[in-house]
């Protein structure tokens, strides 16, 4: 960690950081190959054990296989297709749900007889399956893309929910004294306690309900879509097309990845504080302000 | 319940007559505070020490009017257009982790024209020797940095009033000598009225005009020393004979309240 401390660098000491930041920074290579190098062997044993016939090539078909068709399938558009009525459903329900959510939990969070209120109640809607509660949407909105959305909006909701309020219970309450102590009130408090000690617990709760969002939205496309992902695995099982059902997968499982470290990558822009850097310079400059 | 007056008086900063105060804690019902009366001449450097858990820290935020008293009477300062009444130091937790050195000193100042504000952290940043880290976070620094940056933020907010609670407590033994004599200076420059907590008898004698020993709980004054050392006061007083004197003075006083402590846990 970066250590703001007086001292002297002699050639030594150079030679000392030098040497540190080679290490570490050989650390982190070894860490990415091993990252890249454990999927690859696990695929590379697939192929070769459905091209020996060790396991069933019918139900799974070696990754060569499952690519070609993933080829062909952006081709000809299905793919892409599927692919952007998935995304749109998804941040169509999640955007405006995250958001709800934090103002919810936060407000919660902030007054008492407010999170009393609502705060049981939501705990035992959260408790409840989500998929559970489409067949009452689709009853009540009937056979769009609304009851859809709103089961993905309604998941995702009470998770960011649920993490905001409890981000605000657990600020140190030494935290607010000093906001107290200096007459730090109203918008400002929120702007520079409320919400900042929040955020790290707050983007938990935005990563956990991206994973549960898509979950949601690829299960109410089983049962209640003619596109999307869902669709397009459920559809490959009736038609036993199982290297089209790989491909679904594979996008399922890029796209919760990718939006994962779209959130992930959110936080770390927004929590500066909380970044480390790699080496171990001392490092000062002339300007520091930042907003507000 | 607490009646609360601001200060009419100009050459009392602070006063408390009576004030008792009862904590609600996992044990029952607890007297932190009990018939404390204290008076605070404005401009004067008041220390009080005691065992811990003898209300200090208590008595402190019930000046700053963080916390109530349960009864008696407190008198305070009220705030002006421009300066809060009171600033206050805390022992840790003084600095906000997200926001810079630089922010964390606008933290303390009222809102209003951004550069003045700025130019005001800034210069006192400058005086405390943070020049450079204004955009550094919390983490980045040591501890004795970080207190730095909780004492710049207490003077830049112009407050006539300091209200510290160990604030150099966390800090490790050297840090903290050092720190006494740059707070010596910055109060002797500055003079303004401190009301300064601590656990350090030396600490106490070195800095303060009045040194104020508080009984354990429930925390009363049990003795209260005048300081005879002139100002500009330089960090040597401290190989006096008439300084370690009055140490062992105050020390044969704390130690029966902290046998007392003792004896009742």
């Amino acid at each position: 960690m970066k250590q703001y401390v007086e001292r002297t660098v002699d050639a030594l000491g150079e030679e000392v950081v030098r040497a540190e930041t080679r290490r570490r920074r050989w650390l982190r290579r070894r860490d990415v190959v091993l990252a890249v190098l454990t999927p690859t062997l696990a695929l590379l044993a697939w192929q070769w054990a459905a091209s020996v016939d060790v396991i069933d090539a019918r139900t799974f078909p070696p990754p060569t296989r499952t690519l070609t068709k993933a080829v062909e399938m952006i081709g000809s558009g299905e793919l892409p297709r599927d692919l952007l009525a998935t995304v749109l459903r998804l941040l169509g329900g999640y955007l405006p749900a995250a958001a709800a959510g934090i103002l919810v939990g936060l407000a919660m969070g902030s007054w008492r007889a407010l999170g009393a209120a609502l705060g049981p109640l939501f705990a035992a809607l959260y408790a409840l399956p989500k998929i559970a509660v489409l067949p009452l949407l689709l009853l009540v909105f009937g056979l769009g893309d609304t009851p859809r959305i709103l089961a993905v909006a309604i998941t995702v909701f009470f998770v960011t929910q649920i993490n905001a309020q409890s981000a605000v219970r657990q600020i140190d309450p030494r935290t607010m004294e000093l906001a107290r102590a200096y007459r730090v009130r109203g918008w400002r408090r929120l702007c520079l306690v409320l919400v900042p000690a929040s955020l790290p617990q707050m983007f938990t709760g935005l990563r956990v309900a991206v994973g549960l969002g898509v979950v949601v939205t690829i299960a109410v496309e089983f049962v209640a879509a003619d596109e999307g992902i869902g669709y397009l695995i459920w559809n490959s099982w009736q038609l036993f097309q199982p290297e089209r059902m790989y491909v679904g997968l594979m996008a399922a499982a890029l796209l919760g990845a990718t939006l994962t470290g779209v959130v992930s990558a959110f936080g770390w822009l927004v929590m500066p504080w909380r970044r480390q850097p790699a080496t171990g310079r001392p490092r000062q400059s002339r300007n520091g302000e930042t907003a507000l | 319940m607490q009646r609360t007056h601001a200060t009419s008086d100009t050459r009392t900063a602070f006063a408390a007559h009576q004030v008792s105060k009862l904590f609600f804690g996992g044990d029952g019902p607890l007297w932190a505070l009990r018939d404390m009366s204290l008076h605070v001449a404005g401009g004067s450097f008041t220390c009080i020490v005691g065992p811990s858990g003898c209300g200090k820290s208590t008595l402190l935020r019930i000046l700053a009017g963080l916390e109530e008293a349960s009864s008696g009477e407190v008198v305070r300062p009220e705030d002006d257009g421009a300066h809060p009444a009171t600033a206050f130091v805390f022992q840790d937790s003084g600095v906000l982790p997200w926001l810079t050195v630089l922010d964390n000193v606008l933290f303390g100042l009222p809102p209003g024209n951004r550069r003045e504000r700025v130019a005001v952290a800034r210069e006192w940043l400058a005086r405390t020797g943070l020049s450079g880290f204004e955009s550094a976070y919390p983490h980045q620094l040591s501890g004795g940095m970080r207190q730095r940056v909780a004492i710049s933020r207490a003077f830049a907010t112009g407050s006539p009033c300091l209200l510290m609670d160990e604030p150099l407590g966390a800090l490790d033994a050297q840090t903290r000598m050092l720190m006494q004599e740059e707070l010596l200076a910055l109060c002797e420059a500055e003079r303004k009225t401190v009301v300064f907590v601590t656990h350090s008898l030396e600490e106490a004698l070195l800095l303060g005009d009045r040194v104020i020993l508080v009984s354990a709980r429930p925390g009363r004054v049990r003795t209260e020393v005048e300081v005879p050392f002139d100002r500009p006061r330089s960090p040597d007083v401290q190989h006096h004979a008439e300084f370690v004197d009055l140490r062992f003075h105050l020390w044969d006083v704390l130690r029966d309240e902290v046998g007392t402590e003792r004896a009742e846990a």
